[in-house]
């Protein structure tokens, strides 16, 4: 039995055994299948998560001697490889042409020139639609010389009517409404004129072809021409893009309105009804004035009247324009684009950072635009870039979405030393933000150095071969170098912003993101005090060495404060502020509202109620203290409406901007309105709206009952009289009858047949004084202008000091006569 | 008795070695039966994960496709493979909502980063969105829409 029992044991633990391993090793498979089946999957969601990190944009397009050059900026967070570039003549037929490109760039890089060395001829008259192709089967279309879809095209003339021999500037407005998210690359205006008796010649050089418009962007294309002609005469202006979509034209007429006599003067006279000229009835300026405004300020279609505008500081103003009434006129507006357009100008600092004397920052650099000599806000200190190869490249979309410099490790810019930026004295206090290349060399990199003539003392911020941040001073007094050192190798491909404090003689104290990273005290006083230029994004330049790999920004400079020095939160402030595409925050409010300015609580009475815009920071071009000449920033806000609004008898059109101050880094700003001065861009702030079939109540008035005043400017550049002859003209809007008067007095003095004007002298207003209009003026028996809505018109007949005379008609625009 | 005890031993040795005989045989036919039902459900798992992970590997693009006119109507569409495996494609579907138009492809294998381009004669219009349907030998399908220029 025992044997029995030992073999059936030894039989049954083989078939035991080999039911075992089989079952393990079935098993061992099944979970290699199952890891091996999880890597793969991870691998692929991995590619996919890449793909979705991919990104890049077209920052430049241009065609030089039949050479495509392009600019392509990474704006992923993952090196790009660019393997095919699809060409298509869209002119010629059946033309498609494919290249193999194979060329990386890496995030927050940019590729220049790209296709150089296409075996492509591409001409400037002929259209084309590329289409780049990333190895991850990422594309992006654009187009090249030509706008396959209809463009939204605006077409101005500044003024619409002028004397003849005047100048009046053609604005032609481009926006990429394209429904196929295209975009447009080297946009080329085409103006043609058309003389309706009137002829014009160019004063300007063509503007330059617009290289990259992307969906949404405008651009805009000027041009200044002299026209000539009889009164009356007018010139038509088709505006288009070069191989545009058929028939995507605009047109625009600019009338003659004055008679010119041979001895006609250069000078001239500007008739302004309550100070103001007309503009077109789309354009609704905003203006200082308040009177009939419900204690707001004045909006209407009137050109600013002087140089003496108002700056609206929103830190304390929320302000509000609203149109005129009438209480018989139905103005239709369109459906289309309402169109803000804010001139303003950014404070430097947020109020916690804002001081007066010497302890406020001496040198101020936020690269907004691209410039050989990168302007300092301060106005204090001068930056040179580098020429050629050794130039940084200027970032469209760099910190916070704005300007910033790129350096590659061989480049860099050189700021002149003065007493602004010595540190001939302790505290001082240096700034900025640097994103370095997380591929950057295992070296120094230096992101801001000075030193003394003598090279015995120095001043320097960079990251040592471990990516650390280190801010080292070393003054020749002593034999102690104050050295701060971060902990953390900042080499991530990430913004981060530095504040380097010398606190006191041969200390020193460094912050990163705002919390303070290391300090260091050493015994001794006396100072370094920098000679010659300060260097950012390299140590030496002659040659280069450990320059910087990556991105700098917002550099400023205190030279006699620490920013932290009473306990604030200075630091952490400036960390917090926004220097970039989202300064400031604003609601904006347009809506038709009653005479009263109560809400009418209707949908369709509302244009938009946006909150929290945001819009950028600028800066760059004056001190926030003086804003004296032409400085200020421009930025649109723009809604689109998709049915008409209508403004009914007695009711007004409103616009509200509500500033929204951020709790923290909050940077305050300024608007400027109702200026000549302001001449750059489009001019003062306005409000433009679809073009109304009626022009919207302004607030030129006349009571018939008396007689009226308007006022006359004189730019010069001669001293000016007016003589007897000189008359106002209404015109009905809509039967076209006429009625006139003479203008009885100028600045108190009475005109006459043996009497002119006292001098209008140059830059000054006077007031003059006009007889009831009539339909024969001078007549009292004849009929009395009646009450409506009228054009008026100013006729100036006069000379000036040189003895030359001239006549003179200005539009001064719709006039209610009550 | 003890010659009654001997064809008793014998007996047992016989019957215990037929016993043992039949219990291997038995165990190998089992053993055998059930490693060949391990052995093919194991090759049926391994040809799903093949199918697997190889449609999982699969990523096409369209990458481009543009309209000729010369010397009849055509469309052009050149897909590339920017998956990490080859493929195949089998069919291009070119369907303007009123018109289906199949395309087979008996020659569409595309190696991993490179790229199949093919011409179809084909009446579009500028009017009429297109839908362009592309089928790997997987049964994968990949598509876009376009618009004649």
């Amino acid at each position: 039995m025992k044997q029995r029992r030992a073999l059936s044991t030894v039989v049954g633990a083989v078939f035991f055994l080999i039911a075992i391993i089989t079952a393990a090793s079935y098993l061992t498979s099944s979970m290699n299948l199952f890891e091996d089946f999880s890597e793969n999957v991870i691998a692929a969601e991995q590619e996919r998560e890449n793909r979705k990190k991919e990104s890049f944009d077209i920052s430049r397009l241009t065609i030089v001697n039949n050479k495509i050059n392009l600019d392509i900026y990474n704006s992923g967070d993952i090196p790009i490889s660019f393997s095919r570039l699809w060409i298509e003549n869209v002119t010629g037929v059946d033309q498609v042409y494919r290249f193999d490109l194979n060329q990386t760039v890496a995030p927050g890089n940019m590729v220049e020139d790209i296709l150089q060395f296409l075996p492509f001829t591409a001409l400037s008259t002929e259209s084309y639609k590329m289409k780049l192709v990333t190895d991850r089967g990422i594309t992006k279309e654009f187009s090249v010389n030509a706008s396959t879809d209809p463009l939204n095209l605006q077409l101005f003339a500044l003024p619409e009517e002028v004397p003849t021999n005047f100048k009046t500037t053609i604005l032609l407005s481009v926006t990429n409404n394209s429904t196929q998210n295209t975009i447009y690359t080297n946009i080329q205006p085409i103006l043609n004129l058309t003389s309706l008796g009137a002829t014009a010649q160019l004063e300007s050089s063509m503007p330059d072809p617009h290289p990259v418009l992307e969906k949404g962007n405008s651009a805009i294309f000027e041009w200044t021409f002299k026209i000539s002609g009889n009164d009356g005469d007018k010139i038509q202006f088709e505006a288009s893009i070069l191989n545009g979509a058929p028939g995507n034209t605009i047109t625009k007429e600019v009338s003659v309105k004055v008679v010119e006599f041979a001895e006609e003067s250069g000078s001239s006279l500007e008739s302004k009804f309550l100070t103001s000229s007309s503009a077109p009835d789309n354009i609704l300026f905003f203006h200082k004035e308040n009177f009939d405004a419900l204690g707001q300020r004045q909006m209407w279609a009137s050109i600013p009247e002087d140089n003496v505008g108002e700056i609206i500081d929103f830190s304390f103003i929320d302000p509000i324009f609203y149109s005129n009434t009438d209480g018989n006129v139905t103005s239709n507006i369109p459906a289309g684009k309402w169109n803000a357009t804010l001139r303003y100008i950014s404070s430097p600092m947020p109020p916690s950072l804002t001081h007066t004397g010497n302890t406020t920052e001496t040198m101020s650099y936020h690269f907004e635009s691209d410039l050989n000599s990168p302007l300092d806000t301060t106005t204090n200190t001068v930056m040179t870039l580098a020429s050629g190869s050794q130039r940084p490249l200027w970032i469209p979309t760099g910190h916070q979405g704005a300007g910033a410099y790129h350096f590659s490790g061989n480049q860099y810019a050189m700021i002149g030393i003065n007493d602004d930026n010595d540190l001939d004295a302790s505290p001082t206090t240096t700034a900025g933000w640097f994103n370095a290349e997380s591929t950057g060399p295992n070296d120094f990199q230096t992101i801001f150095y000075g030193e003394n003539s003598g090279i015995t003392d120095s001043f320097e911020i960079y990251l040592n071969p471990s990516g650390n941040l280190v801010f080292q001073l070393d003054a020749s007094f002593t034999s102690s170098i104050a050295t701060c050192t971060s902990a953390v190798d900042y080499r991530d491909d990430t913004w981060h912003h530095f504040a380097a404090v010398m606190p006191d003689d041969n200390d020193c104290k460094l912050y990163v993101d705002g919390v303070l990273q290391d300090q260091d005290s050493n015994p001794g006083s006396g100072t370094i005090v920098l000679s010659g230029n300060i260097h950012i994004g390299a140590f030496t330049i002659s040659p280069l060495t450990n320059g910087f790999h990556g991105m700098i920004d917002d550099i400023i400079h205190w030279d006699n404060y620490d920013l932290n020095e009473s306990g604030q939160q200075e630091v952490e402030d400036l960390f917090n502020t926004n220097y970039g595409t989202s300064s400031h925050l604003v609601d904006f409010d347009i809506s038709i509202v009653d005479e009263f300015g109560n809400d009418l609580g209707a949908s369709d009475k509302i244009i938009t109620q946006t909150l929290s815009y945001s819009f950028p920071y600028s800066s760059d071009f004056a001190e926030y203290s003086s804003p004296i000449s032409d400085i200020w920033g421009q930025f649109n806000f723009t809604v689109i409406t998709t049915q008409q609004r209508v403004i009914d008898p007695g009711e007004r059109l409103m616009i509200q901007m509500t500033n929204i101050p951020k709790s923290i880094g909050n940077l305050d700003f300024k608007m400027v309105i109702d200026d000549t001065d302001v001449v750059s861009g489009l001019g003062s702030s306005f409000l433009q709206i679809p073009f109304p079939d009626k022009g919207i109540a302004g607030y030129g008035g006349y009571d018939n009952s008396d007689i009226g005043v308007i006022g006359i400017f004189n730019p010069g550049p001669a001293d000016n009289w007016i003589k007897y002859q000189s008359r106002v003209i209404f015109e009905d809007e809509n039967s076209a009858a006429s009625y006139a008067a003479f203008i009885i007095t100028a600045d108190g003095t009475p005109l006459g047949p043996t009497q002119d004007s006292s001098v209008i002298s140059v830059g000054n207003t006077v007031a003059v004084e006009f007889d009831r209009p009539r339909v024969q003026p001078g007549n009292v028996s004849s009929e009395l202008v009646p009450e409506g809505r009228y054009r008026m018109y100013v006729f100036l007949d006069g000379y000036n000091s040189e003895g030359q005379v001239f006549l003179h008609t200005n539009y001064i625009g719709i006039v209610r006569v009550i | 008795m003890p010659k009654h005890t001997t064809r008793r031993a014998l007996a047992t040795v016989v019957t215990t070695g037929i016993l043992l005989s039949a219990v291997a045989v038995m165990g190998s036919m089992m053993t055998a039966w059930s490693n060949s039902i391990f052995s093919n459900e194991q090759q049926e798992i391994n040809t799903a994960y093949s199918d697997g992970v190889n449609k999982l590997n699969e990523f096409l693009v369209v990458e481009n496709v543009w309209f000729g006119n010369n010397p009849t109507k055509f469309i052009n569409v050149t897909t590339s493979n920017v998956g990490t495996i080859g493929l195949n494609v089998t069919k291009i579907t070119l369907d303007n909502s009123i018109d289906k138009t199949n395309l087979l492809i008996t020659n569409g294998g595309i190696a991993s980063n490179d790229y199949f381009s093919t011409e179809i004669t084909y009446n579009w219009t500028t009017t009429d969105p297109i839908r362009i349907a592309v089928t790997t030998e997987k049964g994968s399908i990949y598509q876009t829409y376009v618009m004649g220029p």
